[in-house]
């Protein structure tokens, strides 16, 4: 045998020292697209699977009735550890169980509260899970919530998580951060992570409400709504110290996302400052980055004006934006004022900012900041600029 | 028959009699039975010593005698006559005082009749008193056969005075005369000479100039070569009017010495790649070497390596591109394929359509086609590796359509792919076997197969027919269709990778794959000039660039001119200065 022949023989074998003997049929793994996670009734924890159905989402096959079937499965099982539940679970599912296309994890409220990072924590070891993976807190169980949680516009519940956890750049009520960014912030001093909340629907009416609350008052599981999904995403949880803290609600998320620099848009409805009892409606995006003082540039369209007061007049457009920067410095002050007092989290990454000002990380460890944030003197103060008026020079009220 | 008899042949073994065969291969030792015409045949021994006398007669250039019996003599053993019905030997007589014996020698079929008997026959049989024995301008009668000079003066007569065909020549030996006959020229042998005169008569069938076949564009010329290379010489020199353009020809071959043509323009392409293209050529001791092909492989640089390293073209546009850039063009009679060396990896991947096409939508041209080659080569082999090792790769709804596709296909997706590209090796190879008349059903069959039975079946996933189709339309898109024939057969090593090793096996084996390719040279010419190595030349391998950014020949062939047109090639776009006036070429 040649030298050279041996060389290559070695060589290919080097190669398949490389182990990849991981070949696997896609038709052969079950595809989960949402991992829930609770406090357990029985075991520590309650796992929650959710798994695709491929052969429904590529639409080849009927249901038992004879009509389209169940795009998902979700098994729920009592285990110590979530790679255990996993292992149970071949018990059940016949082929091997994918965690690596799991678009959301959700945990529940009850275990959240009391230890959120224990069971984040391991997930960064587990290579199946990336970055873009979103992690949800949702307000009751995660079991129950998986389990209602069938999508209304689409087949498939991965796309439906995707778009849905995606929706954030639609409006300010939902926190951007996926499971990178959550851990990455639940590790630093000086900055708190901020997990979407999820919720069922809520199942009644609730008590009537007189008072026009803004709707960013809601959060998951409370917003006055009839139809659609069972499932809502809306507001953030706030994680400090390992443990969730607290809720925010629409608006406050939405101040916070500002701060963070993740507010792409939101609409506010705000009262007529000449006309009490009449609204003007004004779309509000940002101008520039937000600087650490804090300030925050905006800007809007003006998309109604029921009054019609001719508040697209120069003199005029001051009066509209003098409102909407008021109505945001009161989301604000209450955002504020829970973080600090409440939560004692710095949600608004505030110490992402100022941490620039130590020499070195030590030193800014030293500082201690999450001990001082809360009776740190911090003002979120607003300029908001009307940009358009619309398609509209001016109101000519119906005669 | 008695019943009994019947049945004893029908079950008792008998030892069959001797076949009454005059020849059985590797049965020497038997004496054979003297059938009719064994004698004629001969033994085996003695059919190879008359062979060789024959060989020899031929190599030891036994010059022609001056007995017109004798020469006859030594032309039927070298043309086995009787036997042989081809050769014709017409004895006449030439018309002089007294009448003197001559006899035509030719082959019965690549001949023109008509010449030999307007421009041969008729002139020597009814002109030659009028012409011969007159006093031509003062030269005297012809004289006798008697001496040397007179020999040479009758000689020079026939030929300068009695043949009018338009090319005559002399040929003194036994082995130029052979080869005279066998090109299809007639030779006439005349009593009392030492030489014979061989008149230019060929008239064989040809193939009139087609169309392209394989290399067909929508603009540019639509002239293909043909089988004669005379013919083929004649269409490259219509585009090239130019003196410097030499037209050398060199025997390939024992068998049959096959006229081979060297092109190159003299005064560009380097004297040093003429002489090494010359030098490999004649020093072919093969059999038999007819086709292109088989040229190309006995004169590539690795004949192990995994692309071809000659460019073969159809197009005598593309042989005057390339002997204006310097390279050497190789014609071979009885071949409608030039060779171009040396060429490089991007020469592949050219169609002549680039340069004529605005330079935009040429390179855009070149894109797609690159694009095509990769999907060629590892389209199936990456699905492999992302359906079976990365899924994360995949958008989760993809994914899902994958897995859900693939639920009712009994088999893994490594056999899927290869049963499916299998079947479409099959398709392609038996269109292009398939006999015209049938031709039609392999469409139907092949739609079949490929098609919509074949998921109907579950016997592949849709997914694949898609993946199958681009690869194949990726492999068309490959021009040059011997390098298309390399990437075809690579591309089941890429699947074979990909299903143990997935895109980590891809990667190794594209590496390795690149590094050969590197490897290879074409007449001493790195395979990826002028990218690796770098070199100097003009915009045009992986992109086109404007046609008047094209300064340069490149540099990797080494031409005796560098600069192929002024910097400002288009003079009418700012005012003359005395510079530009130049012609290109430095």
């Amino acid at each position: 045998m040649g030298r050279a022949l041996k060389l290559g023989v070695i060589l290919l074998t080097v190669l398949f020292l490389a182990g990849c003997w991981d070949y696997q049929e896609p038709d052969e793994t079950a595809w989960v697209t949402a991992l829930g996670v609770d406090r357990g009734r029985e075991n520590l924890l309650t796992v929650t699977l959710q798994i695709a159905v491929a052969a429904q989402v590529a639409g080849g096959v009927e249901g038992p009735g004879g009509g389209p079937g169940e795009a998902m499965v979700v098994v729920s099982m009592e285990a110590p550890s979530i790679l255990s539940a996993i292992e149970l679970t071949h018990a059940w599912i016949n082929r091997r169980v994918d965690l690596s296309h799991a678009r959301v994890v959700v945990f529940g409220r009850e275990l959240a509260e009391a230890a959120f990072d224990r069971y984040l924590m391991p997930l960064t070891r587990h290579r199946d899970f990336r970055p873009s993976t979103k992690v949800l807190v949702a307000n009751g169980r995660a079991e129950t919530l998986l389990q209602q949680g069938e999508p209304v516009l689409e087949t498939s519940t991965a796309l439906y998580w995707t778009l849905q956890t995606g929706a954030w750049d639609l409006t300010e009520f939902i926190p951007r951060d996926g499971f990178g960014p959550i851990v990455v912030d639940a590790k630093s001093p000086g900055a708190a992570a901020m997990p979407a909340l999820v919720g069922l629907e809520r199942e009644d009416e609730g008590p009537p409400d007189p008072t026009r609350t803004p709707k960013g008052a809601h959060m998951a599981g409370t917003i006055p709504r009839r139809g659609g999904t069972k499932i809502d995403v809306m507001g953030a949880a706030v994680i400090s110290g390992g443990r969730m803290v607290g809720v925010l609600n629409g608006d406050e998320t939405g101040i916070v996302k500002m701060t963070r620099g993740d507010f792409r848009r939101t609409t506010k409805t705000l009262e007529d400052p000449l006309h009490p009892g009449q609204f003007i409606v004004v779309e509000v995006v940002p101008r520039e980055p937000p600087r650490v003082d804090v300030r925050i540039m905006l800007e809007g369209d003006i998309t109604s004006i029921q009054s019609g007061e001719h508040y697209e007049r120069p003199e005029k457009v001051r009066l509209v934006e003098r409102a909407v920067e008021e109505s945001f410095r009161s989301d604000a002050r209450v955002a504020l004022d829970k973080a600090q007092n409440e939560f004692g989290a710095d949600v608004f990454t505030i110490g992402f900012h100022a941490k620039r000002l130590f020499p070195t990380w030590p030193a800014w460890e030293a500082f201690e900041w999450d001990e001082k944030f809360p009776d740190a003197e911090i003002s979120i103060d607003f300029d908001f600029r009307v940009r358009r008026i619309g398609l509209m020079r001016e109101t000519v009220p119906f005669r | 028959m008695s019943l009994v008899r019947i049945l004893s042949r029908l079950l008792v073994f008998r030892e069959p009699e001797e076949p009454r065969y005059a020849f059985t291969a590797g049965r020497e030792d038997r004496p054979r039975e003297r059938g009719p015409g064994a004698d004629a045949a001969g033994d085996k021994t003695n059919k190879l010593r008359e062979g060789r006398r024959v060989d020899n007669l031929l190599e030891q250039d036994r010059p022609l005698s001056t007995s017109l019996d004798e020469n006859e003599r030594l032309l039927r053993e070298i043309f086995r006559l009787p036997e042989n019905k081809d050769l014709v030997l017409r004895p006449f007589a030439v018309g002089t005082e007294p009448p003197r014996r001559a006899l035509l020698v030719f082959m019965d079929g690549p001949t023109d009749k008509t010449v030999q008997n307007l421009a041969i026959l008729q002139p020597l049989m009814l002109l030659a008193g009028l012409r011969l024995e007159r006093d031509l301008e003062g030269e005297g009668p012809v004289p006798g056969t008697g001496d040397e000079t007179a020999r040479k003066e009758l000689l020079r007569r026939l030929r300068e005075t009695l043949l009018p065909g338009n090319e005559v020549t002399m040929t003194d030996t036994f082995r130029d005369m052979a080869s005279e006959v066998l090109a299809g020229n007639t030779v006439l042998f005349v009593d009392g000479l030492d030489s014979a005169l061989s008149v230019e008569t060929k008239g064989w069938a040809t193939r009139g100039v087609g169309t392209p076949q394989v290399e067909a564009v929508i603009r540019g010329p639509h002239e293909a070569f043909t089988e004669q290379v005379r013919i083929n010489v004649t269409l490259v020199r219509k585009i090239l009017r130019r003196s410097s353009l030499v037209t050398d020809f060199v025997k390939v071959g024992q068998m049959s010495a096959y006229q081979c043509a060297v092109l190159y323009l003299d005064d560009i392409a380097n004297p040093d790649l003429v002489a090494e293209v010359r030098r490999r050529l004649e020093s072919i001791q093969a059999d038999y070497v007819n086709e292109s092909g088989l040229l190309e492989q006995f004169i590539e640089d690795s004949t192990t390596g995994l692309a071809p390293q000659v460019l073969a073209t159809e197009r005598p546009d593309r042989v005057a591109a390339g002997l204006v850039e310097g390279r050497v063009v190789i014609l071979l009679d009885g071949n409608p394929w030039a060779l171009i060396v040396p060429t490089t990896f991007f020469s592949m991947m050219h169609a002549a359509e680039d340069a004529y096409a605005r330079w935009p939508f040429g390179s855009f041209a070149r894109l797609v086609r690159y694009v095509g080659l990769a999907l060629a080569l590892l389209l199936p082999g990456s699905y492999i590796a992302l359906v079976t090792y990365h899924q994360e790769f995949i958008p989760t709804d993809l994914l899902l359509a994958f897995t859900g596709a693939r639920e009712q296909v009994p088999f893994p997706s490594v056999v899927e792919v290869l049963l499916m590209e299998i079947a479409f090796e099959l398709i392609r190879e038996a269109g292009i076997r398939i006999p015209g008349t049938v031709g039609t059903t392999l469409g139907i069959v092949g739609a079949l197969i490929l098609g919509q039975a074949a998921v109907a079946a579950n016997i592949v996933s849709p997914i694949l027919i898609v993946i199958v189709a681009l690869t194949a339309l990726g492999s068309f898109a490959i021009p040059n269709y011997p390098f298309s024939l390399s990437v075809r057969t690579l591309r089941f090593a890429y699947i074979a990778l990909a299903s143990f090793l997935g895109l980590f096996g891809i990667m190794v084996g594209l590496f390795v794959h690149l590094a050969l390719l590197a490897r290879l040279t074409s007449f001493g010419v790195p395979y990826f000039a002028p990218v690796a190595p770098v070199t100097l030349g003009a915009p045009d391998h992986l992109w086109r660039s404007p046609v008047w950014e094209q300064e340069r020949r490149p540099d990797y062939v080494d031409p005796l001119r560098r600069r192929r047109q002024p910097r400002v090639s288009r003079g009418w776009v700012r005012a003359k200065k005395k510079d530009d006036e130049r012609p290109g070429g430095r």
